[in-house]
Parts: structure tokens; C-alpha cells; sequence
């Protein structure tokens, strides 16, 4: 019963109020050994005295008699039930519920998380151990590679093979490879459409990748809206705003689990708070005007220059000439929170950066804007800026909480080629993983397919 | 080289049952060189006939073959009872539940590709040699 659960509220809360039991009870106008009773939850209670209680406490009376709310308790059952063995008892769900509904909902947040995680691992184990496509390759690759082998190892080691048989062996080995190399090549262009394709999304993170990517990384609709937010008072423009948001989460995000949710609301917030702030058009022709400067951006729009970086990334339009800008921030140890890469510069979905990335090193140089030249393990240049600064402002006595973003542009198309030039390329690559470069001091991990 | 003999003065003979015809011609080249009398069949439906008719002393048998797969020829095989030959199978799945399924239905010996050209030689030895 919810009630029975009132009197070790008023307990609790009379502990963090301070008072006494006798202080209480007086303050009620009830004897000290009634009121025991009551805290023990060996008396209900309702009406007049739990009216004068709640006023001596300073509180409602509903936040002392309401017990928990019956969907909370009955979740907290189906969650226990899911897991058998577990050592908590069906029976006491309606207690944490009732007394600690915070915690109770932390629970259930971390049993879906936990749920959604394991139809995530199962649905990619699935793919990988029945996915016929996978398979058949995979046997056939594998096949390619015996022939190969076998081949290869006896005109290596006969010496005597008839002529005919080592024209029909080098035949072998030549056709051989040519159908490994296709068969491979398949393989690629299948893992690198999978990758593509939102089904094959498994984390929230992936899933608000395949969203950004489907729209282009940028939402027509808001930076419409906030253009001619100027003509509203502030607080409808806002309004009128985050209703577009709301639009878009509830026509294109309905199938999405919580998590992958949450990120897209962020993303799409903080979107449409940048295009408020700094409308698309007005940015573009101050961008071109002031030769793409953040930091003369940021000033001439009163914002910082994480969200320049930002609204450069995404400028670039059919209808605005602007260069084509990659963008990642990432947190002080080095976890993506924000990915738009290039076509010819890939972007780690999961942490393990290059780590001579320049973005890195602005950690130790907060609020400078660092341009470098760089190389990529490709062969290609780019130009890079980076920043770091905290994600909220410290409170006072409290360690930041800094990102770090860089903004990468092709050397070709960067307007910041011509301050670059003098400085030497720093050679980089994305990740270690998959990085060529064999003699990098910095390599933290083994290149995957050596 | 000496000749793989079976009994007085007779070759033993192997059978390739193996689709892919590089991986056949390398084995047939080897096992040759290795003085048995090799003999190659590509599918899988009519491996059995080929099997009886050559009397084969070593079968090498791949799991995927056109037609009929291996674990089928190998159940067939184990199934007509008398003394059938020793079974070297070949996979390129390598999963376990391939080789669980091999052994249960009464495979020598069990390979995945790729192998090793000595490894098979040393194996079709060892089972000619049974």
C-alpha cells in the first residue's frame, strides 16, 4: 500500500529538515509517541494531522502521502522479471518507487539501455555469423586464397615441374587472384554500403550519423525560420523554432530508440540555436567578407568560435559558394561528441584519433585558434583550425570540461591556404587502425591489415 | 619419391572430391609427386559412383560442392557400412559446428583452408598409411 509508505517520508523528511521527533510532534499538535508511530508506518494517516505535519515540514502534503506511481512500480516488476536470479524482490518495487523514484527511474533507464544493447549485439552477430552474402564471400575468398597458396608454394619450392604443368599453375594463380581481387573488392563496396544504410545502425550515435548524413548535415526548414526570426519578438522566434524542431523529431525520429532520440533533439537544438544566432545568409556574406576569420566571425556575432566551427561546417549549400568544411569535436579524451567528415577525409565514429591531429594539441592552449597544414596518410593536404574551450563555463573551484573541434578544408578550396603555406605539413592519418604510415613515432596500435 | 604402396606392389589411390579446379590441379600435382594414383571428381552427385568405381584408398573431400554437399557424400558413405575409406575433409568455413557435424558423421580427419602443402601431404600419408 502507497500510504503505509508515508510515515518513512515524513521521517526522511524531518531528518533533512533537522528537527526533532518531539520538535515535529509539537509543531503539529501531536504527541511525540504518535508521531513515532506514524514515521514507523504502523498508523495512517490523511486529512488534518498529515495538513500539519506537511506544514511543519515545509512541504506539500502530497509529497508525504502520495506513494509511488503505479506505472513506475509495475515497470520495476517487468524489469525484475526480465531478469531472473536478480537479487531484488518483486515486492519491494513498490517501496523504491514510493521512497526513491529518482533512482527507481535510473533503474529502468539502465535496464532499456541494457535492453537496447543487447538487440544491438545480437542483430550485428546475427548479421556477421548468417548474412549469406558475407558468407559466400568469405568462402570464396577463402577458397581463392587456398588455390593460391598451394600453388604458389610448389612453383616456389619444385624445381622440376613439368612445362606444361607451370604454365597451367601461373595460369591458375593469375585467374585466381584476379577473382580474389574482385571478390574483395565486392566485400568492400558491400561493408562500405552497410555502413551507409541506416539499417545497419546499431548505436544511438550511428543512428544520429545516419540521420545527419541523410540530411546533408544541414536542416533548410530552421535556417529558413530563423532568418525571419527577426521580424518576430525574440520569444516567438524561439518558439516558432523549437516547434520546427519538434516537427522533425516527430515525423523522423518516431522509430528511433531513446538514446538515438535524445541525440538527434540535442543536435537539432543546438542547430537551431547556431542558425539563430548566426542566420544562414548574413553568415555566409560575413563569412566571404571577413575571409572566413572565426574569430572575426565569432565577435561580429557575439557568439564563441565552437559555434562558428559549427555554422562553417554546414554553410555550404547549392545556393552558397562556400569551401566544403569537415568538423569533429571531440572531449578531452579524445570521444567524438560531433562528426561531419569529408569524402576524402574519414572521421572516427569511436575515439582512437590520430594523435598528432593539431586538435589535440590545442588542449594546452585553450582559446587559441591553431592553423596547420596537414597531410594525410592518403596523400592528400588539407587545412586545419582548431579550438578548445570549455563545453559550460566552470563554476567557481570546479575542473573545466573542455572540447576540442577542428574544421578540416581541402588545401585546393582552402581560404586559409595562402597563412598555411609557409608551415611544414604535419603528417597524420585518422586512426591508427587503419593509418599506412609504418614509421609513425606516434602509432599507438597495430595497422589492422598487416 | 617413394611410391605410396598399397599392399604388394599396388598404388594407392586418392580421390579429390573438389570443385574448384586450381585447388584440385595443386593437390592432384602434389600427391602425384608423392607416388599415389590420383583421380579428381568436381561434383558432388557423382562422387559416390566415382568413389566405388575407383575403389579409392584416400578420399580428400571438400564441404561446399555443386550439386551435393560433402557432409551428404560423407553420411552416404560412413551409411553403406563395409570398409569405407578413410575421409579427409576439407572447409573453408573452419567454423566449429562444421567440425562437430564432420566427426559425427565419422570423418578421419579435418582441415580448413587454407592449409599447408605439407600438411596435406603429411596428412593423406598418415591416412594411407591407417
Amino acid at each position: 500500500m502507497a500510504a503505509s509508505l508515508a510515515g518513512s517520508r515524513i521521517r526522511e523528511a524531518r531528518l533533512r529538515a533537522g528537527m526533532t521527533q518531539a520538535a515535529l510532534a509539537k509543531a503539529s499538535g501531536i504527541s511525540p509517541s504518535y508521531l513515532n508511530l506514524i514515521e514507523h508506518n504502523r498508523r495512517r494517516i490523511g486529512g488534518r494531522v498529515l495538513n500539519a505535519i506537511a506544514a511543519a515540514l515545509r512541504t506539500r502534503p502530497s509529497d508525504l502521502a502520495e506513494g509511488g506511481s503505479p506505472t513506475l512500480i509495475a515497470d520495476l516488476r517487468a524489469a525484475v522479471a526480465e531478469h531472473p536470479g536478480a537479487p531484488a524482490d518483486a515486492d519491494t518495487a513498490e517501496a523504491l518507487a514510493g521512497r526513491f523514484p529518482g533512482w527507481a527511474e535510473f533503474v529502468l533507464m539502465l535496464n532499456r539501455q541494457v535492453r537496447d544493447q543487447h538487440a544491438a549485439i545480437r542483430a550485428l552477430s546475427d548479421r556477421l555469423a548468417h548474412d549469406p552474402f558475407l558468407s559466400e564471400t568469405i568462402h570464396a575468398m577463402l577458397s581463392q586464397i587456398t588455390a593460391i597458396r598451394s600453388t604458389a608454394g610448389i612453383l616456389a619450392r619444385i624445381d622440376d615441374i613439368p612445362a606444361l604443368q607451370q604454365r597451367r599453375f601461373h595460369h591458375g594463380i593469375d585467374a585466381e587472384s584476379v577473382r580474389l581481387s574482385e571478390a574483395a573488392q565486392a566485400l568492400a563496396e558491400y561493408l562500405g554500403a552497410a555502413a551507409e544504410s541506416p539499417e545497419s545502425a546499431a548505436t544511438a550515435e550511428e543512428m544520429l550519423d545516419h540521420f545527419l548524413r541523410r540530411h546533408g548535415y544541414h536542416f533548410d526548414p530552421i535556417d529558413r525560420e530563423a532568418e525571419t526570426a527577426a521580424a518576430f519578438p525574440a520569444p516567438v522566434a524561439a518558439q516558432r523554432i523549437s516547434g520546427l524542431v519538434e516537427d522533425i523529431m516527430a515525423a523522423e525520429t518516431a522509430d528511433l530508440p531513446v538514446a538515438a532520440r535524445s541525440l538527434v533533439r540535442a543536435h537539432l537544438t543546438a542547430y537551431a540555436a547556431d542558425a539563430h544566432a548566426m542566420p544562414l545568409r548574413h553568415f555566409a556574406d560575413a563569412a566571404a567578407r571577413l575571409g572566413w576569420n572565426p574569430q572575426a566571425l565569432a565577435a561580429e556575432f557575439g557568439q564563441g568560435v565552437p559555434a562558428v566551427f559549427r555554422r562553417l561546417a554546414v554553410l555550404r549549400r547549392p545556393w552558397i559558394e562556400a569551401p566544403s568544411f569537415g568538423l569533429i569535436v571531440v572531449t578531452a579524451s579524445g570521444y567524438p561528441l560531433l562528426r561531419r567528415p569529408l569524402p576524402d577525409f574519414a572521421l572516427p565514429r569511436h575515439g582512437n584519433a590520430c594523435p598528432l591531429w593539431p586538435l589535440f594539441q590545442t588542449f594546452a592552449r585553450p582559446g587559441v585558434v591553431l592553423l596547420e597544414r596537414i597531410e594525410h596518410d592518403t596523400g592528400r593536404p588539407f587545412v586545419t583550425l582548431s579550438h578548445a574551450a570549455p563545453r559550460r563555463p566552470p563554476a567557481l573551484g570546479e575542473v573545466p570540461d573542455p572540447e576540442a573541434a577542428m574544421l578540416i578544408v581541402a588545401e585546393r578550396e582552402s581560404p586559409f591556404a595562402t597563412a598555411a603555406a609557409a608551415r611544414p605539413a604535419l603528417a597524420v592519418g585518422t586512426s591508427c587502425r587503419i593509418c599506412t604510415r609504418g614509421d609513425c613515432p606516434a602509432r599507438a596500435q597495430p595497422q589492422l591489415l598487416r | 619419391m617413394a611410391p605410396a604402396i598399397r599392399g604388394e606392389n599396388v598404388t594407392q589411390r586418392v580421390l579429390i572430391i573438389e570443385d574448384e579446379p586450381n585447388i584440385a590441379d595443386a593437390l592432384r600435382f602434389l600427391l602425384t609427386r608423392e607416388g599415389f594414383d590420383v583421380a579428381v571428381e568436381n561434383d558432388g552427385a557423382k562422387a559416390l559412383d566415382r568413389l566405388r568405381d575407383l575403389a579409392a584408398d584416400v578420399v580428400i573431400l571438400d564441404v561446399m560442392l555443386p550439386n551435393r554437399s560433402g557432409f551428404d557424400i560423407l553420411r552416404d558413405l560412413r551409411a553403406g557400412g563395409g570398409t569405407a575409406p578413410p575421409v579427409l575433409m576439407l572447409t573453408a568455413k573452419g567454423q566449429a559446428q562444421d567440425r562437430l557435424t564432420a566427426e559425427a558423421l565419422g570423418v578421419t580427419a579435418f582441415m580448413t583452408k587454407p592449409f599447408s602443402n605439407a600438411e596435406v601431404v603429411e596428412t593423406v600419408r598418415g591416412l594411407a598409411g591407417a
